[in-house]
C-alpha cells in the first residue's frame, strides 16, 4: 500500500513521490529474482554472476538486456527441472503407498502437515510444571517412535514405584480396583475407558479425550504392572502419582465395592487418618463433636 | 468468546445537577450528570411531573458540571470538566433534541488526574469567565464572548497556577462587572512536606484565595488570600454587583462565615443542630450542598447540612456591609448531592441515594413560628442553636424519580411465576434502603375499575366534535346490544346519544366536524350534530363483516369479500363511491391511516385476507379501489394499523417532523410484524417482526405523549411507541385485556379505556422510556447480600450499616437521655421536664426522611431478615447485638441432616475499617423451618476472623474466614472446622463451586482455583490468574470459566486453558517447587484472560440469566450507581464482524460527546477485548443521516438495514 501525504513542503513530498513510483515499478519483478540487500541495493539472482544495481530503474533497465534474457531462460529451465522433480517424486510416492494399506490416510496426511509445521516452528518454552505422562503426550504426533528408549522404562519405573497402601488386596490385576480414585490402578477392558467417567471428577471434555489418548499408553503399562504386580515388589511413595490412570474406572465396581470406596472418603474427608497400624485415627488438625471417639461405622 | 455489551437500563444516581434555561425559551431545565451520562429534564409547570427529554452517555467520567449564559444572552450553556482533559461547552439543540458541542478546547492529558484541570468549575455569575480547576496545582481561566455572528468565542487559556498547592472549591465570585474574581479555598503543603518533624503540617492553615483575571491586560493575578480558622468544605458565592453586598459564604465544620474585601469584618454562626439529637455530640456538623435562588429584589441561599435538613440563610445589609447572617430552618429532605432552585417555584433535590424528588416551594418560611438564628445572638464558645426537625412545611411532594442506586445486590429468578424472570434487587443506604422487583415492563396506573352486565365484546371512545379536549361517550359493545356511557363527573349511560343499542356495534367514532359514525352487520348509521340520522342499510341478505374508519373516509367488507368505500364530502354527506371491489378471498381485517394535516383522505388502505396476505389499496380519486401491492405473511392476519411515527421531538412540535408511516400488523400465531409503508408509491418495505405471546394480535391506535402509538394485544399487551427519537416496543405490567381504545378526560388526558372479561377498566401510563417497572419494599439498614430458599421461594437477606445504633440501643440512649433530661432540670421544673421526656421517648421521627443517628466509628447494626418477594412483607426479623455485623450469608443442606434447610450467617464483632480488624467473628447457623417462614438459632461457632464468604459444597459448607478457607461440617453444638487452606494472600471476597473445584476471589489478587481432595482432606491451589484484580463481584460460567466485576469497573472473564490439570499434589516430602510455595508469584498454572471491558462504574453483581422467555442465555451485571447491563454472545463470525466494523466507524465519525476517546475510555485498566460496545453502536441511529448513509455503505448495507441488525441483537436477549 502507498501512502499519500498532503502537505506544502515539496522536497519531503518529492520523495515520497519518488518512493511511489519506485514500489509501483518494482511490483513487476518476481521475488525470486531480485534480491533487497541491507545498504538499499539490489541485486539480481537470475544472471550468474549476481549484478548489483543502485535503484530499481536500473534493475528493470538490466532485465530488459540481451544477456539477462538468455539467463533467464536457462533459469527457468532448471525451475521447471525441479518442478517435473517433485512430480516425478510425488509419484512415485503415490504409487508405493498404493501397495499399502492405509487405515487413515487423512490422519497419516494431518501428521505430516503438522510434523511440518513443526519443524519450522519451534515450540516455545512452557515454563509450566506438567504431570508425569502428560510430559509424553506433548511430544508431537508425527513421531512414531519414542525418541529415547528409556522412555518405555522410566514409565515402567514409575509404575514400579506406587503408594503404599495397606488395604491393597495382592491378587490379579483384573481384581486390583484400588479403594481410592487416586492410586494407580488399570483395567485391562481398553474399551470401557471412553465410556467410564469418575464418579469423583465430574465429564469435562478434556478429560475424555486425555482418556482416549492415554488407552493407547495405558495398555503396555497394564502389561507392566500386571508383571511388577505378580513379583510383589515393594512400593514407595514417590511425589507425583499417575495422574490420567486416576481417571479410568473399572465398570464393574461392585455394589459393596462402591460403598466401601465412599465409606472410607467419607472418614478421610471427615478428618479420620490411618495410622502405621491401619486404625482410624482423629487428624489434629480437625475439630471433631465432643461425643465422636470412634469413627462412623460403615453402612451395612 | 466474543461479547456484545448493552445497557438495558442507564445508571439512575445523579452526581452533578444544574439548571438553566437551555432552550433558549422561557421554560427551565435541568440537566444532570449521572456518572458518563448527561441528561436533560424538563418539569412540565402544569403537571409538575418531571420528563427526561435526552439521555446522552459520553463514555467518560463527569468530573464538574456547570451552566453558564453570555452578558445579555437567552440562552444558557454547558460546561463539561470531563477526564479526557479537554474542556467542552455544549449547546441544547430543542429542534434536533440533541447536545452540540460548541467549543472543545485541549489543555492536558486523559484520565482523571491530581494535576490535570477538570474536577472543578466555576463560571463568572455574569457570563465572561470560566475557571477550570485542578485537585492540585494547575488552574485554567477562559475568556468567553460572542462574535459578530453571535456566536460562543472562547480564548486561550489564561494559567493561575500554583505549585505545592490543593484546592477544595473554586466558586466565581459576583462583583458586578468589574474584573471577574474567583475564590478558592487552597491549602499549601510546601511546608509541612519539606519539614520533617510533623509540627507544620499540624499547625498549616487551610487559605481563602481570591483570584482576578484583569481583562484589560489579559492575565489572572493572585490577588488576596486569607488564612481560615477552622477548615472549610465549600463556598457559595453571594450575590453582587448592584444586587447584593458580594463576597463568599465559607461553609466550615459547625460553622458558616461570611467574607469580602475591603472593611468588612467576618461574621460567623454557628450551624445549628437538632435538639435532643441521638447522634454522637463529639461529631461535627457541616453542610452538603447549597442553592441559591436571586430575584431584583432579594436573595436567600438553601444549604443543606449532613442530615438532611435545610435552612434558609439571608445576610442583613447596612449599606453595602453585611452585619448579621440569618439562618432559619426550613424543612428537611433526604441528604443531596445537589439542590437546585428553579425560577418556577420547584426544589429539585438529587439525592446522594435513592430516588430523586421534585418539591414545589409553598412558602418561602417567612412567617412561621420557627425560630430565626441569627449571628449577633451572644453564644458561648462551642455552643450552638438547636431547632426541632418536624415534618414537609414550606415544601409540597411533586414528583419522585425511582432511581435504583446503590445496587448492593441482585438476583434474576422467576419467583412469581410468571413467564418472564424478574429482577430482584437490594439496593439502597440506611434507612432509606428498599428491596424492589423489577420486571420487565410499563407500569400501569389503574384509575378506575368497573363491572359491566355481561362480557363485552368491544369498546370505543367518541368526542362529540372535533375540537374537543376530552371524549365524550364511551360505547361499550356486547354480542347483542350496545352500552354507551357518558364520560363526565360520573360515568352514566345514555340512550339519548343517537346510536343504536339494540345491535352489536362493528365500530363507533367522530366523522367529519361533528359527526357520530356507528357501523353495526346491518348497516351503517350516520348521526348529525342535530341529531338527524342517515341510514345506509345492506344490500340483500349480506352483513357487514369488517371496517375501517377515519376522520373522513368509511370502508366496510360485506359477507363475500366485497369492499364498499364511503368518503364524506364537504358538506358533511357521506357519499358511497359507485364502484366495489370484490376481494379474491375473505377479509378479515382492513385499516385506515388518520387523514394527513391539511389533506382530504387518506391514500391507502390496507385489507387484510384470509390467504395469508395483506394488500394495499389506493383510496385516490384517480384510482380509487385500485390495488397498489401486497405482502405475503407467514400467518393468518388478525388485525392491522397504519400509523404516522417518527422521530418528533414528542412533547412539542417546533420543528419539521420526520415521520414515516408505518403498517403494522399482528398475526394470529401471536407475532406482529411493523411495515414502512411508502408514502408515495403505497410499497410495503423494511419488516421488523416481534413475538408477543401466544394468543392472536389484536391493534389499537392510542394516543401517548401526543404522538400515535400502537397498542397491541396478545397473552400480554404491549405498546410500541417512539420516545427520545427511538422505537420502544415494550410490554405492560398488567393482566390481559381484550379490547383497548385512547381515553381523554380531566383527570387523565391520556388514558387508555379497556375490557378484560366483564369489567371495564381505565387505565394510564405514566413513565415511558422506563425499562423495568419497579414494586418496592422498604429496608431497615443497609442491604449486603440475600439468597433465595428454592422451596418456599422466600428471600433471606442480611442487613448491615456502620456507624449506626441498633433499635435496643437506640431505646436505651433514648431512655438514658430523657433521664439526664429530668436530672438537669431545675426543681420547680421537673413535671414540666417529665413531660417532655416521655414526648421524646414516643417520638419517631421516620428515618428515611430524617436520617439515622450516626453512632461513631466502629459502631454496627445488623438484621437478618425473611422477606416473601412477591407480596413484600416481612415473615421473621433477627436483630443482631450493637456492633455484630452480617457480612456474608448462604443457603445449604448438610449431608448428615439430610433435608433440613439451613442458612448460615457470617458475623465480625467489632469491625474497623482501614485497616480492616475485628475481635472476633460468628458463625450463626439457623434452621429454616414453618416452610422457610422462619429461623430457629441451632449454634453459634466462634472463628477468629471476619467471615466474608460463605458457600455450601458437597454437603458441606464452605467458609472463607479472613484469607483462610476452610471446610466445615455441622457439629451438635457447633460447626466443626474439617480442612483449612492458608494461601489466600488478602482476604476471601466469594466462593463457587462446581464439582470438586472451587473458584476463589481474593480481594485484591483476583481468582485462585482450588480443588479439594477427599482422599487427603486437603485444599490445593492449582491455578490462578496473573493479574491483580480487586473483584467485588463474581460468577462462574462453566466449569473452566468463570467472570468477575472489579471496583475499578471492569468485567473480566478468565478461563483455564485447556491443558490445565487440577490432580496436583501437595507435596508429602516437603520438596515443593518454590513456585508452589506461594513465593514466586502463586500457583504453577495460570489463566488466560478472555475478555476485558471497562463499564465505568463500579460492578456490584454478575450473573448467567435469560431474560425473556425462549431466549438464550447471557451475562446480566448491575453497578453502584443503578444501571444494568448484559454481555451477549455473538452466534455467528459474521455479526462479530459486522458490528466490529461498526464499532470501528463510528468511532472514528461518531466520537464521543466530551471529547473522550472511547477505545482509551473502554481499555481504561486493562486493554478490552474481544467485547464490542453496543452503546456507541447504537449511537447510529442518532447521528446525522448523511453519516449513517456513509457507515452504512462502508459496510456494505443501507442504514434500516443496519438499524435492523441492532434491533435484532438486541431483542434476541433482552429488551
Amino acid at each position: 500500500m502507498s501512502f499519500k501525504r498532503e502537505g506544502d513542503d515539496r522536497s519531503q513530498l518529492n520523495c515520497l513521490k519518488k518512493r511511489r513510483v519506485t514500489e509501483l515499478l518494482a511490483e513487476d519483478i518476481p521475488d525470486d529474482e531480485a534480491l533487497l540487500m541491507k545498504n538499499g541495493r539490489l541485486a539480481c539472482l537470475v544472471c550468474s554472476h549476481k549484478p548489483v544495481f543502485d535503484t530499481v530503474d536500473m534493475l528493470t533497465v538490466h532485465r530488459g538486456g540481451r544477456k539477462h534474457l538468455n539467463n533467464q531462460q536457462k533459469f527457468y529451465s532448471k525451475k521447471q527441472e525441479l518442478a517435473d522433480l517433485i512430480l516425478k517424486r510425488k509419484q512415485e510416492q503415490f504409487l508405493s503407498a498404493q501397495d499399502q494399506e492405509d487405515p487413515a490416510p487423512l490422519l497419516t496426511q494431518t501428521r505430516q502437515i503438522t510434523q511440518h509445521a513443526l519443524l519450522t516452528a519451534a515450540t516455545p518454552y512452557n515454563p509450566c510444571v506438567k504431570q508425569g505422562r502428560k510430559k509424553e503426550e506433548e511430544q508431537p504426533k508425527g513421531k512414531e517412535t519414542p525418541f529415547f528408549q528409556k522412555r518405555q522404562e522410566s514409565s515402567e519405573e514409575r509404575f514400579v514405584v506406587q503408594p503404599y497402601k495397606s488395604k491393597r488386596e495382592p491378587v490379579a490385576p483384573k481384581q486390583n480396583n484400588s479403594q481410592t480414585p487416586t492410586s494407580s490402578s488399570n483395567s485391562d477392558s481398553q474399551s470401557n475407558f471412553q465410556n467410564k467417567t469418575s464418579t469423583r471428577n465430574l465429564p469435562a471434555l478434556q478429560k475424555v479425550t486425555t482418556l482416549q489418548k492415554e488407552t493407547a499408553k495405558s495398555t503396555d503399562h497394564t502389561k507392566s504392572w500386571k508383571d511388577v504386580q505378580q513379583q510383589g515388589t515393594p512400593k514407595v511413595v514417590l511425589g507425583k502419582k499417575q495422574k490420567p490412570v486416576k481417571e479410568e474406572r473399572k465398570p464393574e465396581l461392585s455394589e459393596e465395592r462402591r460403598k466401601e470406596i465412599a465409606h472410607h472418603l467419607k472418614l478421610t474427608s471427615s478428618g479420620w487418618k490411618r495410622d502405621r497400624g491401619g486404625q482410624w485415627v482423629k487428624d489434629e488438625d480437625v475439630e471433631f463433636d465432643s461425643d465422636e471417639e470412634e469413627p462412623p461405622p460403615p453402612p451395612l | 468468546m466474543f461479547l456484545y455489551a448493552l445497557t438495558l437500563q442507564r445508571a439512575t444516581g445523579v452526581t452533578h445537577a444544574i439548571h438553566g434555561n437551555f432552550s433558549g425559551t422561557r421554560q427551565q431545565e435541568i440537566v444532570t450528570s449521572r456518572g458518563k451520562i448527561l441528561e436533560l429534564m424538563r418539569p412540565d409547570p402544569n403537571t409538575g411531573k418531571i420528563h427526561t427529554l435526552l439521555s446522552v452517555e459520553i463514555f467518560g467520567v463527569i468530573r464538574s458540571l456547570m451552566s453558564f449564559r453570555l452578558t445579555g444572552g437567552t440562552k444558557d450553556y454547558i460546561v463539561c470538566g470531563t477526564d479526557s482533559g479537554r474542556i467542552v461547552i455544549l449547546e441544547y439543540l430543542p429542534a434536533k433534541n440533541k447536545f452540540d458541542k460548541v467549543h472543545q478546547e485541549t489543555f492536558g492529558k486523559s484520565g482523571c488526574r491530581r494535576i490535570v484541570p477538570g474536577q472543578y468549575l466555576a463560571v463568572d455569575p455574569k457570563g465572561r469567565a470560566l475557571m477550570i480547576g485542578a485537585v492540585e496545582k494547575q488552574k485554567l481561566v477562559y475568556i468567553l464572548n460572542r462574535d459578530a455572528a453571535a456566536r460562543l468565542t472562547i480564548s486561550s487559556p489564561l494559567e493561575a497556577h500554583k505549585s505545592n498547592t490543593l484546592c477544595y472549591h473554586l466558586v466565581g465570585v459576583d462583583i458586578g462587572f468589574e474584573n471577574p474574581m474567583f475564590a478558592c479555598l487552597e491549602i499549601d503543603y510546601e511546608d509541612a512536606d519539606n519539614d520533617p518533624t510533623g509540627e507544620s503540617s499540624q499547625s498549616t492553615q487551610q487559605c481563602l484565595t481570591f483570584y482576578e483575571l484583569d481583562l484589560g491586560l489579559n492575565h489572572v493575578v493572585r490577588k488576596y488570600s486569607e488564612p481560615l480558622e477552622e477548615h472549610g468544605n465549600f463556598l457559595i458565592a453571594v450575590p453582587g454587583g448592584s444586587e447584593g453586598p458580594s463576597g463568599v459564604l465559607i461553609c466550615s465544620e459547625n460553622y458558616i462565615t461570611y467574607k469580602n474585601f475591603g472593611d468588612q469584618p467576618d461574621i460567623r454562626s454557628p450551624i445549628p443542630r437538632r435538639r435532643n439529637d441521638l447522634d454522637d455530640p463529639e461529631r461535627g456538623m457541616i453542610f452538603v450542598c447549597s442553592a441559591t435562588h436571586k430575584t431584583k429584589s432579594m436573595f436567600f441561599f438553601l444549604a443543606q447540612t449532613e442530615q438532611g435538613d435545610i435552612f434558609k440563610i439571608t445576610l442583613e445589609t447596612d449599606e453595602d456591609m453585611v452585619t448579621e447572617i440569618k439562618l432559619k430552618y426550613f424543612d428537611t429532605v433526604p441528604v443531596a448531592t445537589s439542590m437546585c432552585v428553579l425560577k418556577t417555584g420547584f426544589l429539585f433535590v438529587a439525592s446522594e441515594f435513592g430516588n430523586h424528588y421534585l418539591y414545589q416551594i409553598a412558602h418561602l418560611g417567612d412567617d412561621d413560628e420557627e425560630p430565626e438564628f441569627s449571628s449577633a445572638m451572644p453564644l458561648e464558645e462551642g455552643d450552638t442553636f438547636l431547632f426541632t426537625p418536624r415534618g414537609l412545611k414550606n415544601l409540597v411532594l411533586v414528583d419522585e424519580m425511582d432511581s435504583l442506586s446503590p445496587i448492593m445486590s441482585c438476583q434474576i429468578a422467576d419467583l412469581a411465576n410468571e413467564d418472564t424472570p424478574q429482577l430482584y434487587v437490594a439496593n439502597g443506604r440506611g434507612p432509606r434502603s428498599s428491596f424492589r422487583v423489577l420486571r420487565h415492563g410499563l407500569e400501569v396506573s389503574e384509575m378506575a375499575v368497573s363491572e359491566l352486565p355481561g362480557n363485552p365484546n368491544a369498546v370505543w371512545t367518541v368526542k362529540k366534535n372535533v375540537d374537543d379536549e376530552f371524549d365524550a361517550y364511551i360505547v361499550v359493545s356486547f354480542v347483542n346490544a350496545t352500552l354507551v356511557l357518558s364520560i363526565g363527573e360520573t360515568v352514566e349511560e345514555v340512550t339519548d346519544s343517537g346510536f343504536l343499542g339494540t345491535t352489536p356495534t362493528l365500530s363507533c367514532s367522530l366523522i367529519g366536524e361533528d359527526a357520530l359514525l356507528q357501523i353495526y352487520p346491518e348497516g351503517i348509521r350516520h348521526i348529525r350534530a342535530d341529531k338527524r340520522v342517515n341510514e345506509w342499510r345492506t344490500p340483500g341478505k349480506k352483513t357487514i363483516v369488517k371496517c375501517a374508519v377515519n376522520q373522513r373516509q368509511v370502508v366496510i367488507a360485506l359477507t363475500g369479500g366485497e369492499l364498499v368505500y364511503f368518503e364524506m364530502d364537504p358538506t358533511g354527506q357521506l357519499n358511497e363511491y359507485t364502484e366495489r371491489k370484490e376481494m379474491s378471498a375473505e377479509v378479515i381485517c382492513m385499516a385506515l391511516a388518520n387523514v394527513p394535516v391539511g389533506e382530504q383522505r387518506c391514500r391507502f388502505l390496507a385489507v387484510g385476507l384470509a390467504d395469508d396476505t395483506v394488500r394495499i389499496i389506493s383510496l385516490d380519486p384517480a384510482d380509487c379501489l385500485q390495488p397498489l401491492s401486497m405482502q405475503a405473511l407467514p400467518a393468518t392476519p388478525e388485525s392491522l394499523c397504519i400509523l404516522q411515527m417518527g422521530s418528533g421531538e414528542g412533547i412539542d412540535d417546533t420543528g419539521p417532523r420526520n415521520t414515516m408511516l408505518f403498517l403494522n400488523i399482528g398475526l394470529q400465531n401471536g407475532v406482529l410484524l411493523r411495515t414502512v409503508l411508502d408514502q408515495v408509491t403505497g410499497d410495503l418495505s423494511d419488516t421488523r417482526t416481534r413475538y408477543l405471546g401466544s394468543r392472536p394480535v389484536k391493534l389499537f391506535q392510542v394516543k401517548m405523549q401526543g404522538n400515535e402509538a400502537v397498542l397491541a394485544m396478545s397473552s400480554r399487551s404491549w405498546l410500541s411507541y417512539t420516545y427520545q427519537n427511538r422505537f420502544h416496543l415494550t410490554p405492560l405490567s398488567y393482566e390481559t385485556l381484550e379490547y383497548a381504545s385512547g381515553f381523554a378526560s380531566e383527570q387523565c388526558p391520556e388514558g387508555i379505556v379497556a375490557i378484560s372479561a366483564n369489567t371495564l377498566r381505565i387505565l394510564a401510563l405514566e413513565k415511558l422510556g422506563a425499562v423495568f417497572n419497579q414494586i418496592s419494599t422498604p429496608l431497615m439498614y443497609t442491604p449486603r447480600k440475600f439468597v433465595i430458599d428454592a422451596q418456599s421461594n422466600n428471600i433471606i437477606m442480611i442487613e448491615t450499616d456502620h456507624n449506626s445504633y441498633t433499635e435496643a440501643t437506640k431505646a436505651q440512649r433514648k431512655q438514658q437521655m430523657a433521664e439526664e433530661m429530668v436530672e438537669a432540670a431545675g426543681e420547680e421544673e421537673k413535671e414540666l421536664a417529665a413531660e417532655m421526656a416521655a414526648a421524646f421517648i414516643n417520638e419517631n421521627l421516620p428515618e428515611a426522611t430524617f436520617g439515622s443517628p450516626k453512632a461513631g466509628p466502629g459502631m454496627w447494626a445488623s438484621v437478618i431478615r425473611v422477606l416473601n418477594p412477591i407480596q413484600g412483607n416481612t415473615l421473621d426479623l433477627i436483630q443482631l447485638e450493637q456492633n455484630e455485623a452480617a457480612f456474608s450469608i448462604a443457603i445449604c443442606k448438610f449431608a448428615n441432616r439430610g433435608d433440613d434447610t439451613f442458612v448460615v450467617v457470617g458475623t465480625a464483632k467489632d469491625m474497623t475499617m482501614n485497616p480492616r480488624s475485628c475481635s472476633g467473628g460468628f458463625l450463626h447457623t439457623y434452621q429454616l423451618i414453618n416452610n422457610g417462614e422462619k429461623l430457629e438459632l441451632i449454634h453459634k461457632t466462634p472463628v477468629e476472623d471476619v467471615p466474608g464468604a460463605i458457600s455450601a459444597f458437597q454437603g458441606r459448607i464452605l467458609v472463607g474466614i479472613g484469607r483462610l478457607l476452610r471446610i466445615y461440617d455441622l457439629g451438635k453444638k457447633k460447626l466443626l472446622r474439617k480442612c483449612e487452606n492458608k494461601h489466600v494472600p488478602n482476604f476471601i471476597m466469594s466462593i463457587h463451586t462446581m464439582g470438586h473445584r472451587i473458584f476463589v476471589s481474593d480481594v485484591q489478587e483476583s481468582f485462585h482455583f482450588i480443588r479439594y481432595k477427599r482422599q487427603e482432606n486437603q485444599l490445593i491451589i492449582f491455578s490462578d490468574d496473573t493479574n491483580y484484580r480487586w473483584i467485588t463481584c463474581s460468577t462462574q460460567l462453566d466449569y473452566d470459566t468463570v467472570a468477575a466485576g472489579d471496583k475499578f469497573g471492569n468485567l473480566s472473564m478468565v478461563r483455564l486453558p485447556a491443558g490445565v490439570t487440577d490432580e496436583v499434589d501437595e507435596d508429602p516430602t516437603g520438596n515443593k517447587a518454590l513456585w508452589d510455595r506461594g513465593l514466586l508469584n502463586g500457583a504453577s498454572q495460570k489463566a488466560d484472560v478472555i475478555c476485558n471491558y471497562h463499564v465505568g462504574e463500579v460492578v456490584t453483581s454478575v450473573q448467567k440469566a435469560t431474560l425473556i422467555p425462549g431466549g438464550s442465555e447471557s451475562l446480566v451485571y448491575t453497578t453502584i450507581s443503578g444501571g444494568v447491563g448484559i454481555l451477549v454472545p455473538f452466534t455467528s463470525h459474521e455479526d462479530h464482524d459486522f458490528f466490529q466494523h461498526l464499532e470501528m466507524h463510528i468511532r472514528s465519525e461518531h466520537p464521543p460527546l466530551c471529547g473522550r476517546d472511547h477505545l482509551s475510555f473502554r481499555s481504561y485498566y486493562y486493554p478490552v477485548k474481544n467485547v464490542i460496545d453496543g452503546d456507541l453502536c447504537e449511537q447510529f441511529n442518532s447521528m446525522e443521516p448523511s453519516k449513517q448513509k456513509s457507515v452504512a455503505e462502508e459496510l456494505d448495507r443501507t442504514p434500516a438495514e443496519v438499524s435492523k441488525k441492532l434491533e435484532d441483537i438486541r431483542t434476541r436477549y433482552a429488551f
